[in-house]
């Protein structure tokens, strides 16, 4: 995404006016990954936010934002199967510590996954998804 | 029947780092690319009167170049005074009547409404 956006810039240099960056992926499976990412940097940027805001400023806004976080959860829960949406959930809240180590994220039989960035959740929702169907 | 299509010119840009793109910014080689391409976009969107251009496709970022139509006169002042630098007054007067043909749509398209 600052890719796009870092070109996006140049050629409004150049033309001296804004213009649109519009998605043409070649597959369905593209553009829903690129939707998935999308919505996922928005869900880590308001949870970074609020930590940020504590940490900087020393206000707490958790009791505050908590329903809205909790709308988001129940959404995910609603979109994706148990596991799945553990493994979303997990992602922005609890892959990364305080000194920015990333954890494992652990399945039902103990399998860990590391999610080095949103590819790496990506790819594990998609073997879940198949594991899912297959089973 | 086939519809007629304008051909899209695909452009990779691949880079390391953000300076590489500051060079890009100052390439004069690639800004009349640019402005060209955006220049013959904007006749062929008049032409067939649609409210957008596709200027170019990114395919490293499977993205294409949409410009609006309101902003169609802001682009070709900026290839008139790329063109009047270039001291190609021809090239000038070219992109200063398809600029009134714009402007004329627009304000058609005003009293229309």
């Amino acid at each position: 995404m600052d890719q796009e956006n870092e070109i996006k810039k140049v050629i409004e240099k150049i033309l001296g006016s804004n213009i649109t960056m519009r998605y043409d992926a070649s597959t369905d499976e593209k553009k829903l990954k690129r939707e998935f990412i999308k919505v996922m940097t928005l869900f880590e940027t308001v949870w970074e936010r609020q930590n940020n805001i504590d940490v900087k400023y020393g206000a707490d806004f958790s009791t505050y934002d908590d329903p809205f976080f909790r709308t988001i959860e129940g959404f995910i829960h609603f979109c994706f199967d148990g596991v799945a949406a553990e493994a979303i959930i997990f992602y922005v809240y609890a892959r990364k510590d305080m000194e920015g180590t990333i954890h494992p994220f652990v399945d039902p039989d103990g399998k860990e996954y590391m999610f080095d960035n949103i590819d790496d959740l990506w790819e594990f929702l998609m073997s879940w998804a198949e594991q899912m169907l297959k089973s | 029947m086939k519809k007629e299509q304008r051909e899209v010119l695909s452009i990779e840009i691949q880079y390391d780092y953000e300076e590489e793109l500051e060079e890009l910014i100052g390439s004069e080689d690639f800004t009349q690319l640019i402005l060209d391409e955006a220049v013959s976009t904007i006749e062929y969107a008049l032409d067939k009167e649609r409210k957008s251009a596709r200027v170019c496709y990114i395919p490293n970022l499977e993205s294409s170049v949409v410009i609006e139509k309101r902003n169609f006169s802001k682009i070709l002042d900026t290839a008139i005074r790329f063109y009047e630098g270039q001291e190609d007054y021809t090239k000038c007067a070219e992109l200063v009547k398809l600029k009134n043909k714009v402007d004329g749509s627009g304000e058609r398209n005003k009293k229309g409404n």
